[in-house]
């Protein structure tokens, strides 16, 4: 069928123009608002190829009905992020929850302007404290904690909006012209309070080239990771910075340090505080490793940074990380999640650092009611892990800790743990 | 918070009745105005009309729900335009994870409802397909330039990144979809 005339671009224009003539002028469904602006209405799946629920429900002058909807509706929405309600598998006690971390950093969704910070208590999901960027910072875009629990780096970045003008729209800009800038957060639970320190004597990149933060473990360097195939890890009282770059990386070579997927953070380290695990791949050899950078050693080239497990595509583990993979913090191995075969059932997976091959059986277990997604947090040994999972055929997410192949849910947890530090 | 007077998002302080409608208004007017345009575009990220719409519908009630802080009510297309980018890549991010979750299937992004695909020829939807495959910024870019025709400092304005990202974003993007279609072709 494809045209051996057309470019790609021309098929792509094609493509995309006819998808769009799909949509007829006038054929927009009626909007419907909440009744309260503050409340978010609930949406229901409409059954693919059956009846819209534009059909069955009325439009927003029913109020009546519409209020019912929104009412059920936040409901379903808590149950389903585990909010106020008990999570499925039963609520996290402070008890179930030991040997984790007992406060955490979520950032808020990029939807929220400012983008604030939010400590957490793991156990309960209180919120304890939030940070809005202090002016003229509009957002925090990352977070990473140190092994204390009270040390946090957080990036912040300007946002403004501005006029595009194509197709009579217009556009809300991400900073892109600007460097981020990279605040010290210390948390005292005492007295809930926060210090925010501005580390304005870190030459931050450009925003839109920040792919990943990592803090070392004594909270006393940080390492960041660039879309462009590069790593710099400052420190941070005297804001010098070592950088490391894959050689021969170009715009176009389609080589990446960090995950570029949805999730997770692209870097870890080792409790040493020496080890830096970063995730490499290419597009066009469809290999993915993790390597291991020794930050004390000279030079600058990443690619003298050791590959502890390489995803081939064949061998024992056909597909590669599906989210982060992060090193234990005694930095004997890699937890990831991924599958052991092509398009097969994901599972968390944990490999030796010494051989590169699979630790069998993984020794936090596993979880087969469940689906992870990716891991989040892992104690010393990988025992314990902090594990995002898909909490039923819905796909909601859910947050949680796996120890001995039991699933523990961690309620009040943010559905979206992109941006989430411990 | 900011300093600009608006709807405290905690709900303990509600908008006066005026206020509430005068916001309705407000964005019912822009939804008409837009939002066949916004769903279109979600239709070509998501190959899935009932999805878009449920995007395009989130991201006007996301609208109604801030309209309090907007400090200029001309941003209000950008926030839906936004919005609706954002929930497309969310959208394609849950199915990625459904599948993930469920296994050995088809392609984890090309869930094109059954209705799209009979709507569009086999080269469209396979073209369309290798499309939704692309990471997120990628799709994006190329969905901006070869859709919306945005040039490349626009795509940067609304991708939020630099202009030779954009160049080199499309161009592997582009490299990308070939290899892709290919692959498909064989």
């Amino acid at each position: 069928m494809m045209s051996p005339v057309m470019s790609t671009e021309e098929r792509l224009r094609a493509a995309t123009r006819a998808a769009a003539d799909t949509v007829p002028p006038g054929s927009a469904p009626p909007l419907r608002l909440p009744e309260d602006p503050a409340l978010r209405l609930w949406r229901g799946r409409r059954p693919r190829g059956g009846g819209s629920w534009l059909h069955t429900m009325t439009p927003l002058a029913a109020a009546a009905a519409v209020v019912a909807a929104i009412a059920t509706g936040l409901a379903v929405t808590h149950s389903l992020h585990g909010h106020p309600g008990p999570p499925p598998g039963g609520a996290a006690t402070g008890a179930q929850v030991s040997g984790v971390p007992a406060y955490y950093v979520a950032l808020s969704e990029p939807v929220d302007t400012p983008q604030r910070a939010v400590i957490r208590a793991t156990g309960t999901g209180k919120v304890l404290t939030t940070v809005t960027p202090p002016r003229p910072y509009r957002g925090f875009t990352f977070v990473t904690g140190a092994a204390d629990d009270r040390t946090f780096v957080l990036a912040a970045q300007r946002w403004w909006d501005t006029t595009s003008g194509t197709g009579g729209l217009t556009a809300q800009n991400r900073d892109n012209t600007t460097p981020v800038t990279f605040f010290r957060l210390r948390f005292d639970p005492a007295t809930r309070t926060v210090r925010l320190t501005r580390l304005s004597h870190l030459a931050g990149p450009q925003a839109s080239q920040l792919a990943g933060i990592a803090l070392s473990p004594d909270g006393t360097r940080l390492a960041v990771a660039l879309h462009s195939a590069r790593i710099a890890v400052f420190t941070l009282a005297a804001g010098s910075a070592r950088y490391w770059v894959w050689p021969g990386t170009t715009p176009s070579s389609g080589t990446w340090v960090g995950n570029d997927k949805p999730d997770g953070q692209p870097l870890s380290w080792a409790a040493d505080g020496r080890i830096l695990a970063f995730q490499f791949w290419t597009e066009s050899g469809g290999v993915t490793q993790v390597r291991l950078l020794d930050t004390t050693s000279p030079g600058g080239s990443l690619r003298a940074a050791r590959a502890a497990v390489t995803f081939v595509g064949h061998g024992q583990v056909k597909t590669g990380p599906i989210g982060n993979s992060i090193i234990t913090p005694d930095g004997t191995k890699i937890v990831t999640v991924a599958s052991r075969t092509r398009g097969g059932r994901s599972e968390v997976m944990e490999f030796s650092v010494r051989t590169g091959q699979p630790v069998i059986p993984s020794p936090a277990g596993n979880i087969t009611s469940l689906g992870p997604w990716d891991v989040l947090w892992a104690d010393s040994s990988g025992r314990t892990l902090i594990v995002e999972a898909q909490s039923g055929p819905s796909g909601a997410p859910l947050t949680g800790v796996l120890r001995g192949g039991r699933f523990t849910p961690l309620p009040g947890a943010p559905a979206d743990t992109t941006n989430m530090a411990w | 918070m900011g300093t600009r007077a608006g709807w405290p998002g905690s709900g303990t302080d509600r908008p006066d009745d005026a206020a509430r409608a005068g916001a309705a208004q407000a964005v019912t007017a822009l939804y008409e105005a837009h939002a066949v345009g916004l769903i279109r575009l979600a239709v070509v990220m998501l190959g899935d009309r009932a999805a878009a719409e449920d995007v395009v519908q989130d991201a006007f009630c996301g609208l109604y729900r801030r309209w309090g802080q907007l400090a200029d009510p001309d941003k209000a297309q950008s926030y839906v335009r936004t919005a609706t980018l954002n929930g497309c890549r969310s959208e394609l991010r849950q199915r990625i994870r459904a599948q993930r979750r469920r296994g050995p299937a088809p392609d984890a992004a090309d869930t094109a409802s059954a209705e799209q695909a009979a709507l569009l020829g086999e080269e469209h939807q396979q073209v369309l397909s290798a499309l939704r495959r692309l990471p997120d910024r990628q799709r994006e870019a190329l969905v901006l330039r070869f859709y919306l025709d945005q040039t490349e400092p626009e795509i940067a304005v609304s991708m939020g990144i630099s202009p030779g990202t954009v160049k080199s974003t499309t161009s592997r993007a582009l490299a990308a979809l070939g290899r892709l279609l290919q692959e498909a072709g064989r």
